[in-house]
This record gives C-alpha cells, sequence and structure tokens, in this order.
C-alpha cells in the first residue's frame, strides 16, 4: 500500500495520544476489585463475622463492667443489645463498602466496554 | 491417615527455649513464619534481579502485587498514606504468603490462629488509634458521633459505635482465622474420605480438586481484605470518615 | 480446637509473629520495595522519554513536510512564471518577426510591380514606334507618299482609341 505522508504523521500523532493515554490509565486504574471475586458464601461469613464481633465485644464489655461495678446482671443485658447495634452497623457499612466497590466495577467495567 | 482434621493446626515446638519465665519455644508455626519471610523475600528479590526495563514474567507478578497494594493505599486510605505503603504490603505478603504455603500438604498455616491473626489485628488497631489520636487529639472522639446528629442521641450512638470500633480487630483476626480453620478443615476431610474410599474416591477427589483451587482463591481474597481493611481503619484515623 | 486449647503457646507465637515480621518488614522496606519502585521509575521515565521523543520526531516530520510543500508550491509557481515569460517572449518575437516578414514582402510585391508596370510601358511605347513604322512603310506603299512620324502616331492613337 503506497503510504501518503500526510495520514501517516496523522496516524502516529493518534497512536502517541493513546500512547500517552494507556500510559496515564495504566498508572491510576487496575488493582483493585479483586474482592469481586468473593463468593456469595463469602460476603455471607465476612457479615455474619461484622456481626458475631459485635456482639462479643458488646458481652465482654458487659461482663468485665459487671463485675468491676458489680452491677450483674444489668450492663451485661445492656452492652449486649449496644453490642448487637454495633454489629447490625458493621453489618451495614460493610454492605455499603461492597454495594460502593460493585457499582465503582460496574462503572469502571462500563467504560472499559466502550 | 485417618487422623482428627483438628490435627493439623496442633502447635509443635522444634526448639524449646525460655526467657524470663515465658515460653518462646521454635515452634512449626515459628518454623512456617520464618519460611514466609524467606520465601516472599527470595521470590520478590529473584524476580526483581534483571530490573529489566522490559520485565520477565516473575518482575511482573512482583510489579502486579506493588501496584496493587500501592492502588489500594492511594485508593483507600487518601492523601497522606504514602509512608504506611510498606507496612501495608509487608502486612499483605506476608498473609498472602502464610496462607498460600498453608496450602502445601504437610505444611502449618499460622494464619489459622486466633492468636496470631488477633495479635495483628490487635496491633494495627492500636496503631491505627494512636495515629488517629496524634493526628486529632481530641478532635479523634468525633469519629464516634455522628456529624450533625442531635446532641440526646449521643447516649444512644456512642456507646454503639465505641462497641462498633473495637469489634474492629476481632472481626478482623476472627474473619481470616474462620476462613483458613474452616477450608483446611474441609480439605482435610474430603482428603480423608479419597483415601477411605479407595477406588471409590474418584468422587471426592474431584471435590477435593475443586475445593483445593477454591481455597487458593480464599487464601488470595483473604490477604487482601486483611490489607484492605487495614487501609480503610487507616483512611479513617487520618481523615476521620 | 488447638488455637483455643493451646493457650500456653500464645506468648511464643506472638513472640515469632512479631520477630519475623519485623525481619520482613525491615528487608521491604529497605531493600526490596526501593528496588521495585526505582525499576518502575525507570520504565515510566523511558515511557515517557521515548515517547516525548517521537513525538518531537513527529514535529520535525510534520515541518519537514510543510517545508517540503512550500518548495513544491515555490517550485510550481516559478515553473509556471518561466513558461509563462518565454511564451510571451516566444510570441514577441514572432509577431515582430512576422511584421518585418510582411513589409518586406510588401516593398518587393510593390517594386515587383513597379517593374512589371515599367515593363508593360516600355512594351507598349516599343509596339507603338513599330506599329509607326508599319504605319508609315504601309502607307508609303499604299499612297505612295510618305507620311510623317506625328501624324502616323495620331493616326494610330484614333484607331487604338
Amino acid at each position: 500500500m503506497p503510504s501518503d505522508p500526510e495520514s501517516d504523521l496523522a496516524d502516529l500523532e493518534k497512536r502517541l495520544k493513546a500512547a500517552r493515554g494507556t500510559g496515564e490509565a495504566g498508572r491510576s486504574g487496575s488493582g483493585s476489585g479483586r474482592e469481586g471475586a468473593a463468593s456469595g458464601a463469602g460476603i455471607g461469613l465476612r457479615i455474619a463475622v461484622d456481626l458475631v464481633a459485635g456482639v462479643a465485644v458488646g458481652v465482654g464489655l458487659g461482663l468485665w463492667l459487671d463485675s468491676a461495678l458489680d452491677t450483674k446482671p444489668w450492663l451485661l443485658l445492656v452492652f449486649t443489645i449496644v453490642g448487637f447495634c454495633a454489629g447490625l452497623l458493621n453489618v451495614v457499612r460493610t454492605a455499603n463498602q461492597l454495594e460502593a466497590k460493585r457499582k465503582e466495577d460496574e462503572a469502571a467495567a462500563r467504560t472499559n466496554a466502550e | 491417615m485417618a487422623s482428627n482434621p483438628m490435627d493439623q493446626f496442633t502447635i509443635v515446638p522444634i526448639v524449646p527455649l525460655e526467657v524470663a519465665g515465658f515460653d518462646i519455644s521454635f515452634t512449626n508455626s515459628a518454623l512456617w513464619m520464618t519460611i514466609t519471610v524467606v520465601v516472599s523475600s527470595l521470590f520478590l528479590l529473584l524476580s526483581i534481579r534483571s530490573r529489566g526495563t522490559i520485565p520477565t514474567r516473575g518482575q511482573m507478578v512482583a510489579e502486579m502485587m506493588y501496584n496493587t497494594v500501592a492502588n489500594m493505599v492511594r485508593d483507600n486510605v487518601g492523601s497522606g498514606g504514602q509512608p504506611y505503603f510498606p507496612f501495608i504490603f509487608t502486612l499483605f505478603m506476608f498473609v498472602l504468603f502464610g496462607n498460600l504455603l498453608g496450602m502445601v500438604p504437610g505444611s502449618f498455616t499460622f494464619t489459622s490462629h486466633i492468636a496470631v491473626t488477633f495479635a495483628m489485628a490487635a496491633i494495627i488497631f492500636i496503631a491505627v488509634t494512636v495515629i488517629g489520636i496524634a493526628k486529632h487529639g481530641t478532635r479523634f472522639a468525633t469519629l464516634f458521633f455522628p456529624h450533625g446528629a442531635p446532641l440526646w442521641t449521643a447516649v444512644i450512638l456512642i456507646p454503639i459505635e465505641l462497641v462498633s470500633y473495637l469489634s474492629r480487630p476481632v472481626s478482623l483476626s476472627v474473619r481470616i482465622f474462620a476462613n483458613l480453620t474452616v477450608g483446611h478443615v474441609i480439605l482435610k476431610v474430603i482428603a480423608g474420605f479419597v483415601v477411605a474410599l479407595g477406588v471409590f474416591g474418584i468422587v471426592p477427589l474431584a471435590g477435593l480438586v475443586a475445593i483445593t483451587a477454591f481455597e487458593f482463591m480464599i487464601a488470595v481474597i483473604q490477604a487482601y481484605v486483611f490489607a484492605i481493611l487495614s487501609c480503610i481503619y487507616l483512611h479513617d484515623a487520618l481523615h476521620l470518615h | 480446637m488447638p488455637q483455643f486449647a493451646q493457650i500456653d503457646t500464645f506468648v511464643s507465637q506472638i513472640f515469632w509473629l512479631l520477630v519475623t515480621f519485623t525481619i520482613l518488614y525491615i528487608l521491604m522496606s529497605r531493600v526490596i520495595l526501593p528496588r521495585i519502585s526505582e525499576t518502575l521509575t525507570n520504565r515510566q521515565n523511558k515511557i515517557d522519554d521515548d515517547l516525548g521523543k517521537a513525538e518531537e520526531l513527529r514535529g520535525k516530520a510534520a515541518e519537514i513536510q510543510s517545508a517540503y510543500e512550500h518548495a513544491l508550491a515555490q517550485a510550481t509557481e516559478t515553473a509556471r512564471s518561466v513558461h509563462r515569460d518565454a511564451a510571451e517572449a516566444i510570441a514577441a518575437r514572432s509577431e515582430k518577426e512576422h511584421g518585418e516578414l510582411a513589409e518586406k514582402l510588401a516593398a518587393e510585391a510593390a517594386e515587383a510591380e513597379a517593374r512589371i508596370d515599367k515593363g508593360k510601358t516600355d512594351i507598349l511605347t516599343e509596339m507603338r514606334d513599330d506599329a509607326v513604322e508599319i504605319v508609315q512603310a504601309a502607307s508609303g506603299r499604299l499612297i505612295g507618299g510618305s507620311v510623317d512620324a506625328a501624324s502616323a502616331r495620331a493616326a494610330l492613337d484614333a484607331v487604338g482609341k
């Protein structure tokens, strides 16, 4: 194919711009999103752990304060409820995080597809 | 071979050692921590030794790990996160190689021990709290009370937020401990089936292969999650939400 | 579960965790990470450098191309003007030569005409003289007298009319 110097130069300019573009994209994009590979079971276990950890800390705090302040069993009762609420808060935060990550991945997938 | 699937978690002293009344024997756990340090360092050192502009395959893996953690720190810690990059990277590599080497038959998985995972989580928790207080002083307390909420809700919200904050090291350590323990027990039980069933062990063998692949994935994901949650906690301490 | 049963190993586990983790941290932060980041920086610099060079060369090529186009346009213009000048010169010369030739031809034609005229007159004069002589001679024979040349001529003129 006989090459036309003018279109060759325009082509080169395009390729240079593209190379610069991928260079920048390579530096910012990629990475993260591997968490999306976590299966439903993985997410389930994660949320269960979040909830149980809150309750466990609440129960632990309640037992400790009860024995220290001699208020058995009232603080245990209160802190078990507080712990449950904290566990729910953990779950909500994790869910929000996962949701945000999912949206981000989706957006990334969409821009990649374009 | 038909041993208790829990036996793989037993800690066996190799070199008994006692200092100031504390038993700090060099155990199979310590051995595999040492192997993890040696293998992860050697892997990185050997794969990047050429330092080529055009990377070799091993170098690409090493650089991918570097970039993954670098992006993780940048995306999740935000500004001011750069000084903590070496720590997060070490944490990621230590847990990742600990998990992966634990998949070697007959090895020991130190990340399946709550003492180890909780110690790591506690160190991160304490470090992050100290960093937050050092940076923000008393304003660090605003982490426990949502901005703009009615004052009377403080009575309810502050204990909940406080317990939630305190539950971080618990969930961080229990998550990885539970995942790896359950995974290794399942592998051991199914491997037991394969051996017990002999010729008919072909069905559980297929299952064993599938679960082994799944456990490798879990090994990587848990290391990643451990590192990324550390980043998120660090972010909260540096930026107060 | 040995994880909860072997509480007596906790100190040892945590001790060796701290030792090995610290060693790994020092190795990573002092040796390995600087090497990786150096390699990555070098590569990025090389890529930026190469792209910069390519950009520069592309600029030069574009410059050369525009210079070439300019020169080409100039050469075309020069050729056109040379061609035009030559055509004009040739036209002028051929017109001039044409004019000269026409003049010369006209002069030659005029001269030839004059010559023919003169010849004609000479011949007529001669013929007339001959006729006069013939008239004289003829009249002498016919009437026996001589007729002078003037009357013979007059008679001829009257007849010739």
